[in-house]
């Protein structure tokens, strides 16, 4: 996946998922959502027959961490579920 | 004509067990049949019970 | 997070009661299950010789939905594999007959029938198969998976006057009634309809029985089609999901 930052501050970020698609993108909006210092998380993919393959991902935080950071948080949640399915089977 | 490969809908791979469906419907029940064979949604299991093999009528023809 | 794994008997098969996690989560694993877990199909037919009752395009399509066994380390960059047939009637022509020059990527199961000759009819071909992925066509569909949320049966035993009408309302029959209580069997069975709910509103004022749906708690189960075992599709599913993650990573905190 590539990324493509449209814009960037402290508190706010926008950025585009190349490659992606709902897939992904809903996934991390959801762990997102879930950190509380997270006040705006939210995504958008094109209609299908548009340019459809870049999922815009907005995310506002109160401050107390960089919009970079929380998605690192995100994924670590993340990557600690996939390991306990993987550790399960 | 002959049966699907796959099935239609969820794409469940289904040609490989329609001998063994053919042979045992003369004698047994259809549901307990198909329930042997592991065709639990019913996406499945109409792949079977709804189809015409017309091959051995087409096979007298050929391109 | 917990997992639960549920045990079955065909290797094809894993379920799992995973708790703590989103719904978008589940629905990640089951959307790249479905379409970007990548396994060998046919994908081009050389006819050499078509006299059966079929059309080369036809005997063409049937062959590329015949699932084959794919290594596990495959992907876009894998060689090409060529599966030749060659067959005379009267014969019923099976994906038996069909030999690859990998012997790891073959049918799944000899027992697919492609078309049946009649006498003197031939059909020849070379079959080219490459890696590709269920969202391009269906050939390349790897496996089914699907997610429920856990139900939770709530019974306010207080006020229940063992009626017994929720208990035959069931249609899975996970009610049962005793002498003195009416107890759930096999909970994961429950399918959500709400017809014990109705029952109970029928005799009584409100509802003394609740199905909730748990919204952190599901129940996943995968259906590999055979091209690899389900553990190895979940497996390969997951690094998918992670590798997805830790390439965000990287490009985020460089």
């Amino acid at each position: 996946m590539k990324i493509d930052i449209i814009s960037e501050d402290e508190k706010e970020m926008e950025l585009l998922l190349i490659g992606e698609n709902h897939t992904y993108a809903n996934l991390l909006r959801s762990y997102l959502q879930k950190d509380e210092h997270v006040i705006f998380a939210a995504y958008n993919v094109a209609h299908p027959l548009l340019d459809h393959e870049k999922p815009r991902v907005k995310i506002k935080t109160d401050g107390t961490k960089t919009p970079r950071q929380a998605i690192a948080d995100a994924n670590k949640i993340l990557l600690e579920g996939i390991e306990s399915i993987k550790k399960t089977i | 004509m002959i049966i699907p490969i796959r099935c239609f809908t969820c794409g469940k791979p289904i040609g490989n067990l329609y001998n063994e469906y053919k042979e045992r419907i003369v004698t047994e029940d259809p549901k307990k049949v198909l329930d042997d064979l592991g065709l639990e949604r019913y996406c499945c299991r109409r792949m079977f019970l709804s189809h015409v093999d017309l091959i051995d009528e087409v096979l007298e023809f050929s391109i | 997070m917990k997992v639960e794994y549920i045990s079955s008997d065909d290797e094809n098969v894993i379920s799992l009661i995973v708790e703590d996690v989103t719904a978008p989560f589940v629905n990640a694993i089951r959307r790249i299950i479905i379409t970007e877990v990548p396994v060998y199909a046919c994908k081009e037919l050389v006819v050499y010789e078509n006299t059966s009752p079929l059309f080369d395009e036809s005997i063409a399509h049937r062959v590329g939905l015949i699932p084959l066994k794919t290594p596990l380390d495959s992907d876009e960059s894998s060689r090409m594999v060529t599966i030749s047939l060659e067959a005379t009637g009267p014969t019923t022509v099976y994906s038996a007959d069909m030999v690859s020059d990998d012997e790891e990527v073959s049918p799944i199961d000899g027992g697919f029938p492609i078309i049946k000759l009649g006498p003197g009819q031939k059909l020849s071909f070379n079959a080219e198969c490459c890696v590709g992925f269920g969202k391009d066509h269906a050939r390349w569909q790897s496996g089914l998976a699907s997610y429920k949320n856990y139900p939770i049966i709530k019974i306010d035993s207080k006020r229940c006057n063992l009626c017994g009408r929720c208990s035959t309302a069931c249609p899975q029959n996970i009610l049962q009634m005793t002498d003195d209580a009416i107890n759930v069997v096999d909970v994961m069975m429950c399918t959500f309809c709400k017809s014990c709910m109705e029952a109970c509103t029928s005799s009584n004022e409100e509802t003394l029985i609740k199905v909730i749906p748990q919204d952190d708690k599901f129940i996943f189960k995968v259906e590999s089609f055979g091209n690899m075992t389900a553990k190895d599709l979940l497996t390969t599913a997951l690094k998918m999901i992670e590798n997805k993650a830790n390439s965000l990573n990287q490009q985020i905190l460089g």
